[in-house]
């Protein structure tokens, strides 16, 4: 039995007896009342019982609807397509239960509760984003200054914090005075206030900000794990280090965006070679520029030819053998 | 054999038996009939059956009030259903002794 079940047995109870129902919606009222009587009861003495979900106990709620009007004596639906199709309403109640019924959305549903003095400040401050922005008309974000200063924004917010908490903690007390319509609506279009305050703010007149982390771009190449490929060494099927390849790709665009730092942060400078070559020809002479232990700076010579690591696929060395070509498959006789 | 068939044509029979010893409520028939060897009937059947029983005048119903779970709508035998089972029960043993005399038959032409 999951959590969910145990904590919540008259969902399940209820999403069961909500689909036993619709299968049976073409019997008349009164003998459909009389039929399901007691239906609620024995799902709910079935489901206390422990053990396996309704749906496997008693088997899925269609078949039991089905069972149900055979033993009765019921007649059975006329013609099965004009049987009420489950409206847009029974879909989405049947979602909802499902969605009840979720161990997830007890969690959250649990867990809701415990955000409440959040929103009593976000309240109160929303509420002090919109004054501020209709009456005084300021665009002043995150500290309201109707137009007369940070300070006085302060004070204000503090104190219609201070209110707006007491206040919620006076409803959790007495939680009578929580349900009154006006409540609800001022606690919604606060809610939705707070929302235009924070996407307000993405489109106020802010200072960009922007972060240089000396980081390669997501379009330099890098492998798999997040290590830049500063160089190609390209080698021949028989393990020759190869010299001045050009690679394109696809569209016949020169490959050269090579990552211009290495994974120790060091910067990779390309030196010039005679004749000049493109950018897209490798291996490419570099020199790469790191820092000793004493913070100064060294440039460095990469190796010339690193020893390649073997590939699953393809070993430099070893030749690739040509696929082998499979005989095609006997055809049979057609009898 | 598949009991599930032949519990169809006697289902009747075992709900007007069951409820003959004593008043009960729908899983409370369940639960009975399981306990007296019919473990394959089905929930919906039975509630099915009782309704079926009552709507055409075999049994009375009243509700008992219950105080930690909920409500139950309990289910007895009137003068209709007693000569219902009667009378049910007579065929019933009939078709047995039917069946048991060809079966003991064809077991003596074998041996």
């Amino acid at each position: 039995m999951t959590a969910a079940q145990q904590a919540e047995p008259d969902v399940e109870v209820r999403a069961y007896a909500r689909q036993v129902r619709a299968a049976l919606a073409d019997v008349p009222t009164a003998q459909l009342a009389e039929l399901l009587d007691d239906l609620e009861e024995h799902l709910v003495e079935v489901a206390a019982e422990g053990g396996e979900p309704l749906t496997v106990r008693l088997g899925p709620p269609a078949e039991y609807a089905e069972e149900l009007r055979r033993a009765a004596g019921l007649a059975e639906p006329d013609v099965p397509v004009d049987r009420p199709v489950p409206g847009w309403r029974a879909e989405l109640g049947a979602g909802i239960d499902r969605l009840q019924a979720s161990p997830a959305y007890a969690a959250v549903r649990d867990f809701l509760p415990e955000l409440r003095p959040a929103w009593w400040v976000l309240r109160a401050w929303a509420a002090l984003v919109a004054a501020d922005a209709l009456l005084a008309g300021s665009d002043s974000f995150p500290v309201p200054t109707f137009g007369v200063g940070p300070v006085i924004g302060l004070v204000l917010t503090a104190a219609a914090v201070t209110w707006s908490v007491r206040r919620g903690l006076r409803v959790r007390r007495d939680p009578g005075l929580a349900h009154r319509r006006l409540a609800v609506a001022a606690n919604a279009a606060l809610a939705l206030l707070a929302l235009v305050a924070v996407f307000g703010a993405g489109g106020s007149p802010e200072p960009a900000m922007a972060w240089d982390t000396g980081m390669p771009s997501s379009t330099d190449l890098a492998h798999e794990d997040g290590t830049p490929i500063t160089n190609i060494h390209p080698y021949s099927s028989t393990g020759e280090p190869l010299e001045g390849v050009l690679l394109y790709d696809q569209d016949g665009r020169p490959i050269d965006n090579l990552a211009p730092y290495t994974a120790d942060g060091g910067e990779v400078r390309r030196l010039d070679v005679e004749p000049p070559a493109p950018a897209n020809a490798f291996p490419q002479q570099q020199r790469v520029l790191t820092w000793d232990e004493f913070g100064r700076e060294v440039w460095v010579e990469p190796d010339s030819a690193p020893d390649p690591e073997p590939a699953p696929s393809a070993v430099p060395g070893e030749p690739v053998p040509p696929a082998e070509v499979l005989p095609a498959p006997p055809v049979e006789p057609v009898p | 054999m598949d009991t599930t068939q032949l519990l169809k044509g006697v289902l009747d029979l075992a709900v007007l038996a069951v409820l003959d010893e004593e008043d009960g409520y729908g899983y409370d028939v369940v639960r009975r009939l399981r306990a007296a060897g019919l473990d394959d009937v089905a929930d919906a059947s039975v509630y099915g059956t009782l309704r079926r029983l009552f709507a055409a005048g075999h049994l009375t119903s009243y509700v008992v009030p219950s105080v930690e779970g909920p409500h139950r709508k309990y289910y007895g035998l009137n003068a209709s259903g007693r000569a219902e089972l009667e009378g049910s029960a007579k065929t019933w043993s009939g078709f047995a002794d039917t069946m048991a005399a060809l079966l003991a038959a064809r077991k003596e032409v074998a041996a």
